[in-house]
């Protein structure tokens, strides 16, 4: 979707890798999701899936290193807003994760986090780039007024 | 950024929380609380939610953790004033089968006496 002056949006932010960036990435993808319309009802739970994500990049991928990188980009077009968070990790075969509702999980402290990206965008995909680097892309679709939970 | 306040009410410890409880903001600081209160022998507490604005998954983490740790220590632990969106995360997550919540601090306080 283009913003209010006609154009597609993309804006890319690299920052250490190190939990208190998460707070700036949260700030400006406030920002962004007013250029783009994002319904203000899904705002918070897409920022929550930003926040998932970049806190597993940076103590999962790049394993607290704060000499490593991540980096977010946030591209609206045709509709849609994709968020991208790069790590340097080595990433991970999706089949580890499990899900947190079984029985057998639900009294863990962890394991809720991409669980929740899943609930709250319209699509998730890791990504390898070209570059070795590790991401993780959330769409989200810019149509979809109600909070997607509650259509669950 | 998380407040809180932590008050007696008919021998329940009510601890309110206000703000953010997010990995690193306000998630530690809750765990601590709690530990405090159980350290101090009490086995009735129940977690005011009601100015929470944002919670991830490190807080629900932390209230899961929370709930298992009064549990070993023979104490209860109980929600009220859920928000909207903090029910959403419960019921989502399937910890909405896990805690006991109320929509009221007394009618809450209450049900610790049953």
């Amino acid at each position: 979707m283009a913003d209010a002056h006609g154009n597609d949006l993309k804006v890319t932010i690299k920052v250490r890798s190190h939990l208190r960036y998460t707070d700036l990435l949260h700030t400006v993808l406030g920002q962004v999701a007013r250029l783009v319309a994002l319904p203000p009802a899904r705002l918070d739970w897409v920022a929550l899936s930003l926040r998932e994500a970049v806190n597993n990049a940076v103590l999962h991928g790049n394993r607290n290193d704060f000499t490593k990188w991540v980096e977010v980009e946030m591209e609206s077009a045709g509709g849609f807003l994709t968020i991208r968070v790069w790590d340097e990790g080595q990433g991970f075969p999706p089949e580890i994760l499990s899900d947190p509702r079984r029985p057998e999980n639900l009294f863990k402290p962890n394991g809720r986090g991409i669980f929740l990206i899943r609930q709250f965008t319209d699509g998730a995909e890791f990504l390898k780039g070209p570059d070795g680097r590790f991401g993780l892309s959330m769409t989200i679709d810019l149509h979809k007024g109600e909070t997607k939970e509650e259509s669950l | 950024m998380m407040n809180h306040r932590t008050y007696e009410k008919d021998g329940v410890a009510v601890l309110e929380l206000k703000g953010s409880i997010t990995m690193g903001s306000g998630d530690v600081t809750m765990r601590d609380l709690i530990k405090d209160l159980l350290q101090k022998g009490k086995k009735q507490i129940l977690v005011d939610l009601g100015g929470v604005s944002f919670m991830d998954s490190t807080g629900l983490g932390e209230l899961v953790a929370a709930f298992t740790t009064a549990r070993h220590h023979d104490a209860s632990l109980k929600l009220v004033n859920l928000t909207k969106k903090i029910h959403d995360l419960l019921s989502i997550t399937q910890l909405a089968t896990v805690f006991e919540y109320y929509e009221r601090v007394d009618e809450a306080v209450a049900s610790f006496r049953k």
